[in-house]
Formats: C-alpha cells, structure tokens, sequence
C-alpha cells in the first residue's frame, strides 16, 4: 500500500485553503471592467462547450477554451477561467470533494498557457501553433492521470500499483480521445479565437 | 442657473482600425440648455449623432475622439466631476436590456448599482425596498433574470439605474427594441417616474410618436446639429419635414388571382411541450406565390410559431404543412436578426452570403463595411439580413419584425426589396405590429389569435373592416 | 427550515457531516452517513426522484465492491477462485465498505448542491473578493443567456445552410465558424455589459456586497456544535480508534469512551438536523392545510 486516505484528507484542506488565500489575494490587483466581462465570457463559454458536448464522452472544449483565454487574456484570466468553469459547471454535473483539485487542476493549465504564452515570448508562426499543440496535448494526459489517480485514492483509500496500473490503462482510450480532443480544439479554435479576441482587445483598448 | 448647459460641442471619433477613418464631425456645434425637471426628446435621422451626444454626456463610457467645447452640469464642468459624483448623478440606459443586466437575481440587480458606491447594508435594504415598491417588482424580485420577459428586462434595468436616485436620467433608444404593448407600459412608467421625482429625463429616441406625449422640449438633429429645439408640437413638424417625402410605391402589379400555392397549412396543431397549451390549433391557410402575406397579433399570439413551423425549424404535430415545390428555398429573417451573422466585419458577412467584392447591393454601400454587424443600428442589421439571403432568390420568404428599429429612410429600401422579391415570385410571410409598414408593403393580411388565422383578406379591405387595428 | 439557514452554516455542517466520515474506516460510521444522506435528500426531493436515482447508486455499488477483490487477494476467507486467484469475502467487504462510503458522500453533496443556490455561493466568494464574486455573478446570469442562444443561432445557421453534409473534419470545421461567430456576438454584446457596469459605478468606490442573509443564533449554535464535531471525531480519527483492519481478517478497533462518544454525537446531531427538520415541514404542511379549511 503507498498512500493512505489522510493524504488525501491533508491534500483536501490544503487545496481548498490556499485557493481561499489566492482568491483573497485577487481583489490586491486591478483589473479594468471590460477584463473582468471578458473572464465571464469566456468561462460562460466553456461551460456552455461542456454542455453542448456533454452526451460525447471526453470530447469537450473546455481545457481548449481555458488555454486560450491564458494565451489571449493572461495568466490571472486563465486562472479564473479554469477555476470558475470547474467549480460553476459542477453544479450541472455534480458536486463533490473532487471540486477543489479540479478547480486547481484547470487553473493551473490556464494560468501556465498564459505564462508560457505570453505576447512577447510567441509571434503567430506555426512553430507557436505546434508548441501550444504540445501544450494541450501534455495537459490533456496530466489531467486525465491526476484525476484518476484522485478517483483511485478517494475510493479505496490506498492501492497497490497493479490495481492502479489496471484502472489507468482501462481509461487509455479516454485519455487519448480527451488530450487529442483538446489538441483538435485549439487547431481549430485558435486563429478564430486569436482574430475576434484581438479586436476586440484593440478596439476597446483592454 | 441651469441644469445642463451644452455649449458649443463638437465631437470627431478616433479610429482604431486603420482601414476606416471616420470623416467629419459627428457632432457639430451643439448647444443646449436643459432646466431641471424637463422631458427632453432628441431625434433625428439613423446616425444623425443622438447617441454619440447622450453617450459623451456620461465621462466614463464616452466614445474616444476629439471633443471640443464645454458640458456643464450643475453649475460644474462634466470633466470635473469626481467620478462617484457621475456615477451617482447620471444615469444612462442603452437599447438592449439584455447586455445591461449583470446579476442572476433581480434583487441583485437593483441592489448592484448601490453595492458599487459601498452603502451601508441597512441603506441598501432601504432603496432597494423602495424600488422594488415604486416598479411594483414584488411578484419577481426574487426571480432569476433570464426568466423575464423582454418588457420586464427593461424595466428592471431602468430599476436598477433608479435605485442609485440619479438627478438626469439618459436613455439611449429605450423603446426601439420593445413591441407596442411594452413600449406603452414603459412610457406610462417613465410618466410616473417624472411625477414622483421630477427627474431630468433625456430620450433619444426615433419612436417619435411615443414619446413625444411625455416630453416639454424636442431636439431635431441632423447631420451633427441641431436643427431644432422647441416644444414638441412645433418640433414635429421640422423633423418631419428632414424626412424623405412619403412617395406612394409604384401601385403593387394585380396579383393572378390563381397562382400556385407555395405553402397550405391544413389543420394543424403545435405546442411546445405536454403540458403547455396549444399555440396552433386547428389552423389552416393557404400562402400563394408572388404574394406578401401579413400577420398581425399580440405577443404570445403564436405569430413566430408559425413563422418557424413554415420554415421547417418546428413540426406540426398534427394536421400538415405542404410546400409547393419538392425542396423549396425557404429564407428566413428571425426577429433578433443577429442570429444570422457568422463573420466578425460586414464586409466578411456580404462576402460569405456569395457577394463580391465591388458586387454589394447598392443599399449596403452607405454601411462601414468594415465594422462589426453587431455595430449597426437596428435597422442597418435588418438591411444586411435582408443582403444576406437576396441572393438566394428565395421560394418562400419569412420575416419576423422586418421594420424593427427602422427610421423611415431604411423602411423605404425594405419596402422596394420587399417589392422586388414579391414581383419575382417569392412567397412573402411577415409578422409584424408595424401597421403603416404592413399597408404599404402587404398584399393580404390576417390577424392570429386563439391559434388560429383569420381568413385573409385584401390589405385595403382589412383595413377597411377592422375598426382596432386601422391607420 | 436548511435553505433558511446562513450560507457559512450550511457548508460546514454539510462538509463536517459528510466529510470526516468519509475519511474514517469504519462501516458503521459509513452506513450512518449514507443513511443520513438520503434522509437530508427527503427534505427537498421527491421520494419519486430520489428512487428514480437508486438504481445508478446500486450500479456504481456493484462496481466499486466488486472491483476490489479481483485485485486484492490477500485475506483468509476464500469465496472462490477466479482464474486461479483468490476471491476473498475481506476484500469484498472493504470494497464494499468503500463504496458505503463514496455513495453516502456522494448523496450529501448532490444536497448541498441543492442548498447552496447562486446567491449563497456569491456571499461565500464576496467574503473572500468582491473581484470573484462579481465575474461569478456575471457567469450565473450569462449561462442561461448563452445556452438559449446558442441553440436558435445553430437552427438558424442551419436553416441557411452552414453545416454542409460531408466529413466529420467537415462538420466540425462548420460547427467551429458557429462557435466563432457565436464568441463574436457574445465578445460584442459583452463589452455593453462593462459599460453598463461602468455607467452603474462599478470600481468608483470600495465595493459592498449585499448581504440578504444574516447569521442567526441557530447559525452559531450549528456552527458550534459542527466544530465539535469536527474536533472529536478528528481526534478519534488521528488515533486510530475507528479504524478497522480488514487483512488478513477483519478486525474492528476495540473502541474507546472517546469513539462512543463522538459516534453519538454525530448521530444525535445528524438526526437532529435532519430527520426534526422533516417532522417540522410535515408539521407546517398539516398547519397549512388547517389553516386553508
């Protein structure tokens, strides 16, 4: 047996705890009102993806949705995407202590594609395309392998590595068909989102 | 000393897109002088500049560009008023209702102008009470916003801008969006509101016969100016004089009284779902080609109903709908025409519906093509709509609202499209509140009420027989 | 009344009654739970919905019990072999026992879902940032918004022939232009949002929330006895005293005072709050119906 339950208990409150303390912390920084709109929208957007492909099994555009909105509107903006479309979708498809390490686990994604992608670093070329591809690729698969291996830990308690190499290579195929859903979602979500976001970016000077 | 002094304004916008440079002032030496308590009407022609001058009225959203002269407002410079003074002060409600709504409860909406200001919890509690009383809100104020009605909407953000008890109340085109009955209901609140308050109200508006009743004073613009401002009565008649003459439209061709039918509706029944009730019962029409067919009706009457059960977009449950032809071109205009923009210029939206280039309809060409459609003035929208599907030739043509925030100018060009479709064997179905449009443009018309449609008749022997819905 | 009661109140006792369990290895401590949990589900549900939900629970009860002993094999009471390997009834018992416990979590939180409606939710986050409390209001109200849009906008399109019949890369390539066009209308609509956010004063001053929910004294007196709880049960939990060995045979902690205890207290307290909580709402049911003769 390599974990015990109390991990997970510890693991819990240490998660809910310090996003209670990054989201107090988000009032210390100023965000214009048009920003702020542009989070909304873009967090409404990904539910309503979620919805829209909730009857096909792992095909949704929602991990696609939160990395564009890092890579066009900022880290923080990523953050609270990922954040917020975890925690608000989940009360359409179910609350529960897995919450919180899904809000963190889309978080994280939206604010490193924001980091990684920042204006500056990345021109529009195709090796950016390629690079962001990669990207969702790799979150794609970390998500999968973190929230089954959450699933594994929060229903047993502890495992050995047989049961846990058997759960995971039983959801091979939804990993795949998730991570190659997310690399399909940016190809095709990319220069549309990149276009409008832009224009809107410059017209209303955000 | 007055409330709201304009003095010689002129206003030139920024571009931010290369491709397009604004030319001209869109305001041009506008002065106004305001006194406390007055119901102020601004109209004008479609982008005479009415909005531009409420909008520059209100610092924090003004559009960015070259200003010069001076607004003065309560003895106080508008530039030097601290920006919780503007907000509280001056109130400005935009067209749509449904942009301007930022919370899911009603009660939040009303309360989230106050929160902004950071009153005190009993304060708010307090307001909020009282405008909930005033707007008789009771019913609802614990619903969620997406629940309400278009009508209702309105209100509640003309509620919510209250709740902050402003001195002048800026409304940009309040009721272009809202039918007839809304529209009226509206009105009557504003009335009301002016009576208990004696607030400063300033409409822009081309709804002119609605809101002229309430106001004291009327502006005319045009072009940028103003042409004139004086009491209502006198102002009527100057801006009804800067409107194209009203020329009768060539006499419409006599139809055949027997051509084919491009639709017959026979005994059909439709509801949304078990337990609704039936918004089609028992309705049968026959829909010949060449023809304009005009619906009227109140709200709820099922007049969209029918409008998407032709389209192919519902099905009857019972009874049949036949097309004339085997696979018929059916075009349809849904009243919130922005459903049928893909593209994000309007020249990206011509240019996909199969235009080219320098090979756009002549009534496109005044459009900033390289603005967003969702820019447009609401009667613009419907014009590029109606660009959309003109290629298409279609067998049956449905529209839903097609005068909906049209001046006169730009129901003039329907009415000749209109025309132009009619002549060339399009089958025309439109439902609208519209009646002067309706007259001018209708072959038949027919009222839809109970489920059913009245048996249709000439459009001068309907208005003849009808004693309500008459010009 | 639970949906009377302050929004701090009910996600402590929701997450103490659920959560502490759940973090125990005891059977008894877990059928309680579920126990309660579908007691708390009568308070608001239909007894027709409720059972219409079973079935799935049974389902996922099956699996999660029937998962474990194909791959654990170590405990001494051999069922039978399957493909050589021991079926043992301890391994089948502590999946079994897990899955008491994932369902009984699982019927708790489908409740506070229920009790936790938007504007409770917004006062939580208000607490932490006005900045959070207002994107996750604007999401609330843009949701439904979008969701019916959406729909008439594909009819529309498709009633003017944007999806072409072809390839699945065709298709999605097609239901990609409606999602941009879609992003587009909403990018345009959503900036009037701001101004009217603007124009309303937002960001002139320090922002206030709303409050329409107020602490009461049965508030403080949930909170308090939560706390407890959560402490009594937590110290029996870091001391091991409901843990229950499972391999090779099944051996239940010899349980001390401090176990007992706080076992009773969580079922007093459990009971209290929601089986009361039915009888009161019958009680007002009869009144009304008196009162309407």
């Amino acid at each position: 047996m390599i974990f015990e339950k109390y991990y997970i208990l510890i693991s819990l409150f240490l998660i809910a705890g310090s996003l209670a303390i990054v989201f107090s912390r988000l009032d210390k920084r100023h965000t214009g009102v048009r920003r702020i709109t542009l989070i909304a929208v873009m967090t409404a957007l990904s539910i309503v993806g979620r919805f829209i492909f909730a009857s096909l099994p792992a095909f949704k555009p929602v991990s696609a949705i939160i990395i564009l909105t890092g890579i066009y509107l900022g880290s923080e903006a990523g953050f609270l995407c990922g954040c917020l479309s975890a925690f608000l979708s989940n009360f359409y498809f179910g609350q529960g202590p897995w919450t919180p390490f899904q809000m963190v686990a889309l978080g994280l994604i939206g604010l490193f594609a924001g980091i990684i992608f920042s204006k500056r670093r990345f021109k529009r070329s195709s090796f950016r395309m390629i690079v962001i591809c990669i990207y969702g690729l790799i979150c794609g698969i970390f998500y999968s392998l973190f929230l089954d291996t959450w699933t594994m830990l929060w229903t047993y308690g502890s495992f050995d590595l047989k049961g846990y190499l058997a759960v995971i290579s039983a959801a091979i195929p939804y990993t795949v068909l998730y991570s190659l859903s997310n690399v399909l979602f940016l190809i095709i979500l990319d220069i549309p989102f990149g276009k409008r976001l832009g224009r809107i970016i410059t017209k209303y000077r955000i | 000393m007055d409330f709201l002094k304009i003095n010689n304004l002129k206003f030139k916008y920024a571009s931010y897109d290369e491709s397009y440079i604004p030319e001209g002032n869109v305001l041009d030496d506008v002065s106004l002088n305001i006194n406390e308590g007055e119901i102020i009407t601004l109209c004008g022609p479609t982008g005479c500049g009415k909005s531009t001058l409420l909008k520059l009225l209100k610092k924090e959203i003004a559009p960015q560009g070259m200003q010069s002269g001076d607004i003065i407002f309560c003895g106080k410079n508008l530039s030097e008023l601290s920006p919780l003074e503007q907000a509280k002060d001056i109130a400005l409600l935009f067209q749509n209702p449904e942009d301007q709504i930022v919370t899911d409860k009603v009660w939040h909406e009303i309360a989230f102008g106050l929160e902004n200001l950071g009153i005190k919890n009993a304060e708010m509690e307090n307001r909020i009470a009282e405008i909930i009383a005033f707007f008789r809100l009771e019913s609802i104020s614990k619903s969620d916003t997406a629940t309400l009605s278009g009508g209702q909407k309105q209100l509640l953000v003309l509620a919510s801008l209250l709740a902050m008890s402003p001195k002048l109340l800026l409304l940009d085109e309040p009721i272009s969006a809202l039918d007839p009955e809304n529209a009226e209901s509206f009105i009557s609140t504003l009335k009301r509101l002016h009576k208990q308050l004696g607030i400063t109200i300033i409409i822009a508006e081309h709804k002119v016969s609605y809101v002229a009743p309430i106001s004291d004073k009327m502006a005319v613009m045009d072009k940028g100016r103003i042409v004139c401002f004086d009491t209502p009565n006198n102002a009527m008649n100057v801006y009804e004089r800067l409107l194209p003459p009203i020329v009768p439209v060539e006499s419409k061709m006599p139809k055949p009284a027997d051509s084919e039918p491009a639709v017959s509706i026979k005994n059909a029944y439709f509801r949304y779902s078990k337990k609704e009730k039936d918004v089609l019962e028992n309705l049968s029409a026959d829909f010949k080609k060449g023809t304009c067919y005009s619906i009227f009706g109140c709200n709820a009457a099922g007049k969209s109903t029918l409008l998407n059960l032709i389209s192919g977009l519902l099905k009857v449950q019972e009874g049949k709908i036949s097309w004339g032809v085997k696979k018929p071109k059916i075009a349809y205009i849904p009243q919130n025409v922005e459903l049928m923009f893909l593209s994000d210029t309007v020249r990206g939206e011509l240019i996909n519906s199969g235009y080219s280039k320098d090979n756009i309809p002549d009534y496109t060409k005044d459009l900033n093509l390289s603005s967003s459609p969702f820019d447009l003035s609401g009667g613009e929208k419907q014009l590029l709509a109606l660009a959309k599907i003109s290629l298409l030739t279609p067998d049956i043509l449905l529209l839903d609202e097609p005068s909906k925030g049209m001046d006169t100018n730009l129901e003039r060009i329907m009415f000749r499209e209109l025309n132009r479709f009619t002549e060339n064997g399009t089958c025309t179905i439109m439902s609208t509140h519209d009646l002067h449009f309706a007259r001018t443009v209708a072959d038949m018309c027919s009222i839809m009420s109970m489920g059913k449609l009245t048996g249709f008749l000439d459009t001068e022997a309907f208005f003849k027989s009808n004693k309500l819905y008459s010009i | 009344m639970i949906d009377r009661l302050h929004p701090l109140s009910i996600l402590i006792y929701f997450l103490s009654a659920s959560l502490i369990p759940a973090f125990s290895r005891n059977p008894v401590l877990h059928t309680l739970c579920l126990i309660t949990g579908f007691l708390m589900l009568f308070t608001w549900a239909d007894a027709g919905k409720i059972l219409k939900r079973v079935p799935v629970f049974l389902l996922f009860f099956l699996i999660i019990s029937l998962f474990n002993p194909f791959f654990y094999h170590n405990g001494n009471t051999v069922l039978f072999y399957v493909a050589g390997r021991r079926f043992s009834l301890e391994a089948l018992l502590f999946g079994a026992d897990s899955a008491l416990i994932v369902i009984g979590v699982s019927v708790w939180f489908i409740s506070l879902s229920h009790y936790m409606t938007g504007d409770k939710v917004l006062l939580l986050f208000g607490v932490l940032s006005t900045k959070l409390a207002t994107i996750v209001s604007l999401i609330m109200r843009i949701i439904p918004h979008y969701a019916s849009y959406i729909n008439a906008y594909r009819k529309q399109q498709k009633l003017m022939g944007i999806y072409g019949e072809g390839t699945f890369l065709e298709r999605l390539r097609a239901e990609a232009k409606i999602f941009a066009g879609f992003l587009t209308w909403s990018l345009e609509h959503s900036m009037t949002t701001a101004d009217s956010m603007t124009s309303r004063g937002y960001g002139v001053a320090k922002r206030k929330s709303y409050r329409i929910y107020r602490i009461r004294q049965i508030d403080i007196l949930i909170m308090i006895t939560s706390v407890i709880f959560i402490l009594l049960l937590g110290l029996s939990l870091i001391r091991g005293t409901f843990e229950t060995n499972y391999y090779p045979v099944i051996v239940m902690q010899p349980q001390g005072r401090e176990a007992i205890l706080s076992e009773s207290v969580y079922i007093i307290y459990s009971l209290f709050l929601t089986v009361k909580h039915l009888i009161k709402v019958n009680y007002g049911f009869f009144e009304n119906k008196q009162s309407k003769i």
